[in-house]
This record gives structure tokens, sequence and C-alpha cells, in this order.
């Protein structure tokens, strides 16, 4: 009896080590994000991206901006819409691993840099921080995580690796961060991001996935804060891949003019 | 009444046995009710100015709230620094609370390479003298905080502490003064706001009340054994009341009601008022034992013959309380609730419960020979030949009161800031005071503003009208999207212009949610829609408010005028609310008790004549005590206003009793004048007894230390008084007169 009950243990400890363990997996956390990184990163790409901002009354805002971004060190912001903010501008430029980050107001002049503890501030109002938005633009995401392959799990009828990271960089805010990533094509579906009291403080989602220029790009990404009850959804549109972007434009007298 | 009579002889036994089980079972209910503070709770909820009241607190964050002072030598010193930091954080965390502001937490707009940054003001408390002067430098160029959040010579700070709109602030306001126990000393702590010095007021009266009740029980015990001389004499009367005291607490209880703070004096108006209708019954039975009836034989008398008159008088007197219904203000309504039920359910326990008790009782030999004190004979004496000798300069004197009252009723003042209740030198006014002089106030005054921030025009005129606003009395600390754009400017550009364009405004707001999305919150609607002012007022009399606010309008007129819909709310409004609907209340609930009175008692006694003159002693009464209010600048507030009707409701009662003895007596004897005076001498006895209860009950009240009771219990007093003569001198003459001028015997006989 007590063995036959030893013998069934064993089997079940060593099932939850196979079914967990990334060794045992053909591909390890960073192989993945490498895989993802394939997918999203191309030399250039311009989109357009209305923002709607809901706040935990229901109620919206509205902001459209362009964005245009070049390798991964590259990114500018420039605001469509509403009238009375067009021409802001918000310019990305990482240098020998190190990220500055610029701000134009028309209306207030100057271009302002913006101080590295602003980075995990409310970009443009929105429940994305810059380095969120960074991150998207396509920022080298394994340069400030260190990430763990948790296993194969079932998000939204998908089979998706779940990858669970910590951050490498002290000036991050969150102490960690899930990823789902669609095991068929490499498309990141789902993030949680935790706060530092490990509370789940946002979830980011990307839906409508479409094939552009051979690159699959999801064109409407959702940040909830789940905490604050606030939600941003960013609708992608007119998104083209490897268009000439002159080097110019990613300068800080091109975003004055 | 016979059937009444024959319902309690048969079941006596189990009247007794019913009465007490219920009453048991609502003294269960009755130690459980509730004691509310609320001023906005006095209101009707669909009060337009409550509804705005609410609609900027759910917009904006609540407009309730506690202001808590610290007063030291050096605030910003470490040890101070760090209470204000241990105790911003406790009262964040106590229940009932949604924001607190203090020095540790205010947020400052600051300049820099990167545009703006928005973080709390101290995020480090400084510890070296050095550092501690250099934090006095950034701090005093902070014109949104000097005089708000700290004084110039940094020796008071300002702990703001917000409440959840659906608390109970009394609650609440517990909750904050047991941290700041904790925290007291070297320090001192002062407390300031509406929630402070409603929940203090509401103490007082309970504390004041429940320390009086015993002594108004003792007076009356010894009214009453003055009166009959006898223990069921005092026992009698004094457990009806005890019964309807508990049977109205538990009956609100059951009711879902709570009650007030002038809910609080139910149980001495019971006491007095309750113990009439037992005294008139055992005084009725006394008669018919002197008289050698048999105990049953007397009780049967006692219901047939007063029986009437008690049910009368206790149908007005549930009347004047019940007119109180049509007072717009929640809270009197309440009151009106609670006592009618009670006066309802003293009359029950007099008419059923008394003679139930009375038959199952031995009649002693002593309840046959009571002796009468000298005083008594003395008083009825006087009045006889007051009456029979001086009627007509009595009728010239009572119209003179008339006239005069009439005269000075147009001087009375309405109050409805609390802070008028209490005494100069208690904690809750000097609080109050020193709050007013070091930070300009502890009541919210917003103004909210349909249009879009980002329209220059708006932000112009706020600003325009924003340094009007603070040069009215009283008024000071405006704050709105005006100063932080100019902070903002000031972080930018070294200057505190306000932006003039739409997009600058635009980008202003923009930087501003890139740096802190709450900081704009507190004065501006996600849509930019809707923005709001906020300043403080000082604690000042409702005349005085309703001055300020009237130039507040005129100044909102004419900076905001058609362009844009601008509105003023915060609790001042509230209470300036209240104060008005203390008149259009006081004007309704009056006609109506009057009104009432008339049609109860000239359907009883079946003739509107005999209607009319019952009710003309009170209107009487009710003239005087407003005549009395004038003389002595007493203040109409939601105490006092409830005391014509109090008044209505008792002193209706001595008048009934004259005057249904009147008529039974001249249908026997057809003498109008000997009618009256067996009248006097008879029923004017336990008019006497009753009167002299209430007057003394009322009396002890004005042992309290808290001002509203004072004048509460001696207007209530003064009222008993004037309508206790009004019922044996008034009446009297005034039926004598109207007999000498008709010359018909049939005056008063049915129409």
């Amino acid at each position: 009896m007590q063995k036959k009950y030893f013998v069934i243990l064993s089997i079940m400890i060593v099932g939850l080590f196979v079914v967990t363990s990334p060794t045992v997996l053909a591909i390890t956390g960073e192989e993945v994000l490498d895989e993802v990184d394939k997918t999203l990163n191309s030399n250039t790409r311009r989109s357009e991206i209305k923002m709607t901002i809901v706040n935990e009354n229901d109620q919206k805002r509205e902001r459209t901006v362009e964005i245009v971004s070049k390798g991964d060190n590259k990114g500018l912001v420039q605001f469509l819409a509403p009238a009375d903010v067009e021409g802001t501008s918000f310019l990305t430029l990482t240098e020998d691993g190190e990220e500055n980050m610029w701000l134009f107001l028309p209306a207030i002049g100057n271009v302002r840099k913006i101080a590295s503890h602003m980075r995990n501030g409310s970009f443009m109002g929105t429940d994305f921080t810059y380095n969120d938005i960074s991150m998207l633009g396509g920022s080298d995401y394994r340069s400030d995580y260190q990430s763990n392959l948790a296993g194969e799990v079932e998000y939204d009828g998908k089979t998706c690796y779940l990858l669970e990271s910590q951050p490498t960089d002290q000036d991050i805010q969150y102490s960690r961060m899930k990823m789902w990533v669609n095991k068929a094509n490499y498309v990141p579906l789902k993030m949680e991001f935790y706060d530092q009291e490990d509370k789940l403080l946002k979830v980011m989602t990307n839906k409508n996935i479409k094939n552009i220029d051979g690159h699959l790009t999801p064109n409407e990404i959702t940040m909830e804060n789940v905490q604050a009850g606030t939600k941003t959804i960013l609708s992608l549109s007119n998104v083209k891949y490897n268009v000439e972007i002159p080097d110019r434009v990613f300068t800080t007298r091109y975003i004055q003019q | 009444m016979e059937k009444i009579y024959k319902f309690v002889e048969k079941y006596s036994i189990s009247i007794i046995i019913t009465v007490i089980v219920l009453t048991v079972i609502m003294g269960y209910f009755a130690l459980q009710i509730d004691i509310e503070a609320g001023i906005k709770d006095m209101l009707p909820q669909n009060s337009p100015v409550v509804k705005r009241f609410e609609d900027v607190s759910d917009t904006f964050g609540s407009l309730t709230y506690t202001a808590v002072m610290i007063h030291d030598d050096e605030i910003l010193d470490q040890s101070t620094l760090q209470k204000i930091e241990a105790m911003t954080q406790d009262f964040s965390e106590a229940k009932g609370v949604s924001d607190v502001i203090s020095l540790t937490n205010i947020k400052d707009i600051q300049g820099g390479a990167g545009g703006i940054k928005v973080n709390e003001f101290i995020d480090k408390i400084p510890e070296t003298a050095s550092e501690i002067e250099s934090l006095k430098n950034q701090l005093s160029s902070k014109e949104q905080y000097v005089g708000k959040i700290f004084t110039p010579d940094f020796k008071n700070s300002m702990i703001l502490v917000k409440f959840v709109d659906q608390e109970e602030p009394e609650v609440v306001v517990s909750r904050i003064r047991n941290i700041v126990k904790e925290y007291e000393g070297p320090e001192e702590f002062f407390l300031a706001g509406t929630p402070v010095i409603v929940t203090d007021a509401t103490n007082y009266m309970k504390r004041d009340l429940s320390r009086l009740l015993p002594f108004v029980i003792a007076a009356i015990i010894a009214v009453l054994y003055m009166s009959f001389r006898s223990k069921r004499g005092v026992i009698l009367p004094v457990v009806t009341v005890i019964i309807s005291v508990i049977w109205a607490l538990g009956i609100q209880q059951l009711l879902g009601k709570s009650l007030s703070m002038i809910s609080t004096v139910l149980p001495v108006l019971l006491v007095s008022v309750g113990s009439a209708y037992a005294i008139h019954i055992v005084a009725r039975y006394y008669e018919g034992i002197k008289e050698g009836y048999e105990k049953n034989e007397a009780v049967k008398k006692a219901i047939e013959n007063v029986g009437i008159a008690v049910i009368m008088a206790g149908g007005t007197t549930m009347i004047g309380f019940a007119s109180l219904f049509f007072s717009d203000l929640i809270i009197i309504q309440d009151f009106a609730l609670g006592t009618t039920i009670g006066v309802g359910i003293a009359l029950l326990v007099s008419i059923i419960f008394i003679p139930a008790v009375l038959i199952n009782l031995k009649v002693t030999q002593k309840s046959r020979d009571v002796k009468e004190l000298k005083l008594t004979q003395n008083i009825f004496n006087g009045i006889e030949s007051l009456v029979f000798k001086y009627r007509k300069p009595l009728l010239v004197l009572v119209v003179l009161i008339i006239i005069g009252s009439i005269l000075v009723i147009p001087t009375i003042k309405t109050e409805s800031n609390y802070i008028a209740y209490f005494q100069k030198g208690s904690t809750t006014r000097v609080s109050t005071n020193l709050v007013d002089e070091r930070f300009g106030g502890s009541q919210p005054v917003d103004v909210v503003i349909e249009g879009n921030i980002k329209n220059p025009e708006l932000l112009k005129q706020m600003r325009n009208f924003q340094e009007e606003a603070v040069k009215l009395p009283y008024i000071n600390n405006a704050q709105s999207m005006v100063n932080i754009f100019r902070e903002e400017n000031m972080a930018l550009n070294n200057t505190r212009e306000i932006p003039t364009t739409r997009n600058q405004i635009a980008q202003y707001l923009l930087l501003l949610e890139m740096s802190d999305k709450e900081l704009i919150s507190n004065y501006l609607t996600f849509d930019y829609q809707n923005t709001r002012i906020q300043m403080t007022m000082e604690m000042v009399s409702s005349t005085k408010q309703k001055e300020v606010l009237g130039e507040l309008e005129k100044l909102i007129d004419k900076y905001f005028g058609e362009e844009f819909k601008a509105e003023i709310t915060g609790v001042p409004s509230l209470s300036l609310e209240i104060n008005d609907r203390i008149i259009s209340g006081q004007i309704k609930s009056l006609i109506s008790a009057v009104l009432f009175t008339l049609v109860i008692t000239s359907l009883l006694l079946k003739s509107i004549k005999r209607g009319f003159f019952t009710t003309l002693p009170i209107a009487f009464t009710v003239l005087v005590n407003f005549g009395l209010m004038g003389i002595l600048n007493i203040k109409l507030d939601i105490a006092t206003a409830m005391i014509a009707s109090v008044a209505v409701g008792i002193g209706v009662d001595y008048s009934i009793h004259i005057f249904t003895r009147f008529i039974e007596e001249n249908e026997k004897l057809d003498n109008p004048a000997q009618a009256l005076k067996t009248s006097m001498q008879t029923v004017g006895r336990a008019n006497l007894y009753n009167a002299a209860a209430v007057i003394v009950g009322f009396s002890v009240i004005l042992l309290s230390s808290f001002p509203p009771l004072v004048s509460f219990g001696g207007l209530t007093a003064f009222t008993m008084v004037v309508s206790f003569f009004g019922a044996l001198v008034l009446l009297p003459v005034l039926i004598l007169s109207a007999y000498k001028m008709s010359d018909k015997k049939d005056l008063l006989d049915n129409d």
C-alpha cells in the first residue's frame, strides 16, 4: 500500500516537472523572444494610431497620432488630432544602449528632453507608460527583462508559450510580467503587468492581427489598468512597412518644423 | 366611552399583560436606535440644492470634510512632519475617508529639463536646519498652498480629511478624533468643519438630555406627588410616559428611522406631555372616589367624563406635532413622526392601560381623604377673582400684547448655522474660529462651470472671478485650473500668466496629463466640459452667509453671465436652503396646526363657534411666543421652529378641558358664570397639575449648558405658562364677554 502510493506520487511529481520545466521544452524563453522580435520588428514602419482613452466612468477622450520607426533605435510620435494638439511630437533615440526622449509642444515652444523619471509616467495621458510605448515601438525587450518559459497554455483557443519575465532595468516600475505568445506565429496575444506589491496592475491584449506586407500586425491594442478601472485602446490604420524614411526625421530640429 | 369602559373591565388583566410584554419587546428595539447628524440628511433628497451638492461631490470628489489643524512652534521640524505623515496615512486608512490632503502629500509642479515634473512636495523629510530653511523658501513661493495647507509663519498646518459621501459623518468624525488623540502633544490639534460641528452639537444634546432626563422625571414626580398626594397618582402617569417613550423609540427603529439632533428631546417632551392624559384620568378617578363611588364605578365615571376630553386633547396634540410633517426639512418631519407616535401611545395607555390597572387596585382609605395644598387653593381663588373682577382691563392687556407681538415678529432672524449653538469659549467654537482666522474657513464653497476649459475666454473669466471673489468678506482660498496653469507656467517659463490660446491650453493640459492625471481631476472633468472653482468660507451667521453668497451670485453673473452656466454649491448653500425651509415650513405647519385644531375641536364640540373659542387662547400663545423671541432676540432655528407647533399641540389641551367641562356644567346649571367657576375649580386643577408637570419638566432643560436646548426648554415652558393662563383666564374672559355682548343664552349651544 505504502509502496504503491509512493509510486503514484513519484509519477505525479515527474509529470509536473515534465509539463512545467523549461529544460524539457524544446525552446527557451529567450529564444521565444527572439522569434517575437523577428515577427514584430521591421526596418521601418509607419502607422496611424487612434488612441481612445476611457476613464473609470466610461468617459472617452480620442487622440490620433502617427508613429514612424526605423530600426530598433529610432521612433517618432506626432499628433494629428485633435487640432489643438496637432504638431505635438515625441522623439525616441537609442544610442549606445542609452535611450533619450524629447518632447515638442508647438504652442509652448522649445524641444524638451524628457527626464528618465518620467518614463514610468503616463504616455500622453494614456494607460501606457513611456516604457510600454517604447516596448511597442520595438525597443529591445530582452535587454530590459530576464524571461523564462513557464510552459504552454491555451489562450483564446490558441496554444501559447507562457513567458514569465522579471525586469533587469532598475527603472522599470513593474515587479514582473507575463506574456502569452502564440506558438504558431510568435505573435504576443496578451501581457500582464504586476505592481511592486505583486498585484496585477495592467493587462495588454493584442487583437485583430493582420498580415501587412508580410508582417503580422495587431491592429487593436488594449491596455487596461485593472486597479484604476481605466483603459486605452489603440486602433492602427495605414500601417506600412519598409517605407523610405530619411534619418533627418528623427532629429529635434525636424520635429520643431 | 361606555364601550371603552366595558372593554377595559372585561379584559383588564389581559390588557396589563399585553402592554407589559409589548413594552419589553419595544424596549429591545428602542435600545438599538441610531442617532444621525448629517446636515445633508436634514433636507429632502429631491431638493435641487442637495442634488447639485451630490452631483458635484460625485464628479469632483466629496465636499464633506473635516479640517484638522496642527499648531506647533515649527511645523517643519522632523518630529512634526513625521507626525503629519503618519496621521495622513492613518486618516487615509480610516473607514469612511475618501481622501486626505496634507503637507506631506501635496503635489508640486516643478520645472526642469523634462518640461514639468509633478511629485509630492516633501519627498524627504528635512533633517538639518538648513534643509528646513530651504524647504521654507520653496513652500513660501507656492501661492496655492500658503494659507491653505500651512500659514506663512510655519506654525500651523492643515490636514483636510474628506469623507465618503454615503458614510455617517458622526461615525467618521469619531474615528478621526481617535486618531488625533493618539498624536496629541506637544503639538496642539484643532478640529473644524461642518461634520465636526454637527457631531458636537448632537453629542452635546445627547449628553445634556441624558443627564437632565432623570431630573425631569424627578421634577415631574415631585409635582405629581404635590398634586395627588398618593403613590398611584405618581406612578401611573410616570409609567405611562415611560411606556410611550419606549414604544415611540422602538417603533421608529422598526420603521428604519434614526434619531436626529432635535429628536433627542423626544423623551423629555413625551415625559412632559404624555403624563397629561394619565393625570386627567387619575384626577377624575380621585374625584369619583372622594364623592364616594366604588372603584369600578369611579373608573367608569373617569372614562365617561374626561375620556372624550382626553382623546380630544391627545388628538389635538398629535395634530400639533403632525403639522410639523408640513415642514420642508426631513429632520423636522422625522421628529413629527416620533412625537405623533409617542403621544398616540401615551393616549392609548392612559385610556386603556391606566383604567385596567386602577380596576385591579384596592381603594385605600387614604385616597378618600387626600388633602390639597393651600397654594393650589390660593391660585384658583386668585384666578377666579381676576377673571370676574378685571375682565375689561384683561381684554385690553391681551390686545396690547397681541399688537406688541405682531410688531416685533418681523425682527425675528433665522439661523441655520450650527456654530451659533455653541457658547463662546467652547472647544468647538474656539477651534472653528482659529481655523477661520488662520486658514480662511472650513466650509467648502464651490462654483461649478459648464464650459470647455480650452476656451481661453472661460479661463480668463475664471481668473477675474477668483480675484474678485476672494475680496469678499469670509471667502478665501480660491483654487481652480487657473492656479494649476499658473504654477505650470511658473515651472516652464518662470511667469504666472495663464495660457491665452486654445492650443496653449490644450498642450498645457496634455503636459499635465502626462505628469499626473489626478492633479487636474480635482478641478476638471474628463471631457474638459465642466470645471470648478473651490473656495472656503468662514463660519458666519446665516444672515451674513446669505449676503456673501448673494454677492458671489452677482460676480457669477458678471463674469460668466450668459456664455457659461455657473452655479454655486457647498455647505453654506445647504445651510441656507435649510434656513429658507425653516421659514416656509414654519408658516405651513403653523397654519395647518391651528386650522386642524379648529376643525377637530369644532367637530368634537359640534360647533364652529365652540371650536373657535377653544382655539383662540392657543393662537394667542403662539403670537406671544414669537413676540418673546423677537424681544429676546432668540433666532428661529430648527429647534425653536418646532415650539409653535408643540405649543399648539400641548397648549390647546387646557382650553379643551375647560371648555368641555364648561359645556357640561352649563347644561346642568344653565348659568354660564357659575358653570365657568365650577370648570375652573375642577378641571382647572387637573390642568394646573398637568401644566406644572410640563413647565417644571421643560424648565429643567434650562440647566443645560447647550444654548439651543436652553432656548428650546425655556420657550416651551414659557408657552405652557401662557397657554395655561390662556385657558384659565383668557378663555373664561372671552366666554363671559361673549355672553355679555350678545345677551343670548344659547350662544355656545350646538349650531
